[in-house]
């Protein structure tokens, strides 16, 4: 079943995401995002899901940091209790694929949790390029494209 | 099936022995809670946790999945064992270093599920192979 997934997130959030990957290149970047679905709250429908803030993380790959990156166990409950402290959840990750497309390589899916949103940023010589993001599907075989909405703040 | 039944059948004592203390071990299942990361909650009615019964680390996992059967294939590969990037806590205990998921529970533990997150970009190009 083909399910219709949208993302949104600030400018500025957005910008820093493709920051971030231009710092750490050629190495990749990553980080949570902090925000809220509405699938948790209550009375509402559908699954409506905003990145209200990031959390920046170090990639703890350092035996190959250009193509790979890695969030520890402790990281994601670090990420967690910050979320939390905002009133959010994490929604989902960033990372950067230096010199590389903004899509899901099939490392990035066997290794991936369904529900979250995953942003790539592609960072093409060291400069922030196109950003995607994409769902793991229940089945865990593939991935659907999420549509990133990219919001100016005094829009909101 | 008791111990009797078992030696009746020409297996050794000791089998037996092990065989009553689990049957025994069974009566005293422990009331544990195991928290669901956020994003399972869709596979388990939306709950952050869940309470089991369970004498082991183990066991509570497999209670979860009974209760929730889509966690399933989430939390462990098609051969039965947890995935790489399932983290399991007992209490505040990485069950890896203790004894894994045969690790004993006690009444009022918390098992929690971590996730551990990992990507990267298609297979590096071989100027980075050689780097």
């Amino acid at each position: 079943m083909a399910q219709e997934f949208q993302l949104q997130i600030g400018r500025e959030l957005a910008e820093r995401i493709g920051r971030h990957g231009a710092e750490t290149f050629p190495h990749e970047c990553c980080g949570a995002l902090l925000g809220r679905d509405s699938a948790f709250e209550e009375g509402t429908a559908g699954s409506a899901r905003e990145v209200l803030e990031l959390f920046p993380l170090v990639n703890r790959r350092d035996d190959s940091p250009r193509n790979r990156f890695a969030v520890t166990a402790e990281d994601v409950l670090e990420a967690e209790n910050v979320a939390r402290q905002h009133g959010l959840d994490v929604v989902g990750w960033y990372h950067s694929h230096p010199d590389h497309p903004a899509r899901p390589s099939q490392f990035d899916r066997e290794h991936a949790w369904p529900w979250y949103s995953y942003i790539i940023v592609s960072v093409m010589s060291g400069a922030p390029a196109d950003m995607a993001s994409w769902r793991l599907n229940d089945d865990r075989q593939d991935y659907s494209p999420e549509r990133i909405e990219i919001r100016d703040r005094a829009a909101v | 099936m008791t111990g009797r039944t078992i030696r009746q059948n020409g297996l050794k004592f000791a089998t037996a022995r092990r065989f009553e203390f689990g049957y025994a071990e069974t009566e005293k299942n422990m009331a544990v809670k195991v928290i669901i990361p956020t994003p399972l909650r869709v596979y388990a009615a939306k709950k952050d946790s869940a309470e089991v019964s369970a004498q082991t680390v183990g066991e509570a996992l497999g209670g979860l999945t009974a209760q929730f059967a889509e966690l399933r294939k989430h939390l462990f590969t098609d051969d039965g064992k947890l995935r790489s990037f399932v983290n399991v806590y007992l209490n505040d205990e990485d069950i890896r270093y203790m004894a894994k998921e045969a690790t004993p529970v006690k009444d009022g533990d918390v098992v929690s599920i971590v996730p551990s997150i990992a990507g990267g970009n298609a297979a590096p190009p071989n100027r980075r192979a050689q780097e």
